[in-house]
């Protein structure tokens, strides 16, 4: 059976014959304290930083090989702020666009709109619960996946499933298996010694 | 279904008795070419100030005596930043020579040129689809499962996953293989 508030595109991502047991979306809250929060680095980074170099050079005579040099830092400046001040709409787009289905198949992780997606299918033979960590007021569901990635270290880290942000009365709708807290995640992946 | 017989020889020789090609295909080139942009972007000045460098360490005088043994340092400057002016122009070339085949048993990465690189992985080892898509066009990633210490599995050991990057229509290519995949169960 299909809630009739999922959208089109999360539809679009069904098997035939597969039923959706639970779709939801990260809290609407995280989605607004983690917008604010990046909002206020941004306004302080510009406020503390930036100001600095916004009358810098003025008034002096630079020669037109420093002028070009200028004009280069003054297009990555710019490129820049404009990273800065859309990081919080980017982050709250992310939120409002990423949907977190599950069916009696898989468990699917949709991101990004109509244009540019990605899709993250995991059969549900395959994850182990990790751990469910509380979070600014909401839960965090994590399933150990198999593989790796390398991280930018070039680490190899093992791959898991995350549903961010869940209402902690959704956990039960979601899934019946059982999660180990934080500190027992902990406490069992820790090195022997 | 595509036929084998209008596979490259090369390519055709590595497919296995009856086995039926389903998708055969090409990392786009000018996608890679542009994700390289802002290597690109980098490289051009890092390049031109290390030649204007050079140029000025072998044209400088300094109280009637050439100060070209300044250039040890520009040298080394210059040519990292000839190599990766030269990053672009690699991808490009190694994406033409890069194919991906989907046949109904095993996936292929398939890499032409004076020596052939061919990584084959069984369709049953490949698990948890991740699809990324922009536009028409996107990259299916499996992780790769099962007997990791086939001798084509050494690439994707590296990275645990196998990749079909920049390819047109990935989400038709998916269905194609859930589809196949039913059907062989």
């Amino acid at each position: 059976m299909l809630p009739p508030e999922a959208p089109q595109h999360v539809k679009d991502e069904l098997l035939q014959g597969e039923s959706i047991t639970w779709i939801g979306q990260p809290s609407n809250k995280l989605a607004l304290k983690i917008t604010a929060v990046v909002l206020v680095a941004v306004l302080l980074f510009i406020i503390f930083f930036l100001k600095d170099f916004m009358g810098f050079g003025r008034g002096a005579n630079f020669s037109f090989a420093f002028q070009g040099i200028g004009l280069v830092f003054t297009a990555f400046g710019m490129i820049f702020c404009y990273m800065l001040l859309s990081a919080p709409v980017r982050v709250w787009l992310y939120f409002k666009r990423t949907y977190y289905v599950v069916t009696d198949k898989r468990y699917i992780v949709i991101s990004g709109g109509n244009k540019n997606r990605k899709v993250q299918q995991y059969d549900k033979k395959t994850v182990t619960p990790l751990m469910s960590a509380s979070f600014l007021g909401v839960t965090n569901l994590v399933w150990r996946a198999p593989g790796f990635y390398k991280d930018s270290d070039g680490d190899s880290r093992q791959n898991t499933l995350t549903f961010a942000g869940i209402e902690p009365r959704e956990v039960f709708n979601i899934t019946s298996e059982t999660f180990p807290k934080l500190s027992e995640a902990v406490k069992t992946t820790s090195p022997p010694r | 279904m595509q036929e084998s017989q209008f596979l490259a020889p090369e390519i055709r020789s590595e497919l296995e008795a009856n086995e039926k090609v389903l998708w055969v295909g090409q990392p786009n080139a000018m996608s890679e070419l542009i994700s390289t942009l802002p290597i690109l972007i980098f490289a051009v000045p890092w390049t031109a100030i290390s030649v204007f460098f050079l140029m000025c360490a072998f044209t400088t005088t300094k109280q009637g005596q050439n100060l070209w043994f300044l250039s040890i340092i520009g040298v080394p400057f210059t040519l990292l930043g000839l190599l990766l002016l030269s990053v672009p122009f690699y991808t490009y070339f190694y994406t033409t020579k890069t194919h991906y085949l989907a046949t109904d048993r095993n996936l292929y990465v398939i890499q032409l040129g004076k020596q052939i690189s061919v990584e084959k992985y069984p369709r049953e080892d490949l698990i948890n689809l991740v699809r990324t898509e922009s536009g028409g066009k996107g990259t299916l990633r499996w992780t790769l499962q099962g007997n990791s210490a086939r001798p084509s599995y050494r690439k994707a050991k590296q990275t645990g996953e196998v990749v079909f990057k920049n390819i047109a229509n990935p989400r038709e290519l998916e269905h194609l293989l859930r589809d196949t995949a039913k059907k062989g169960s």
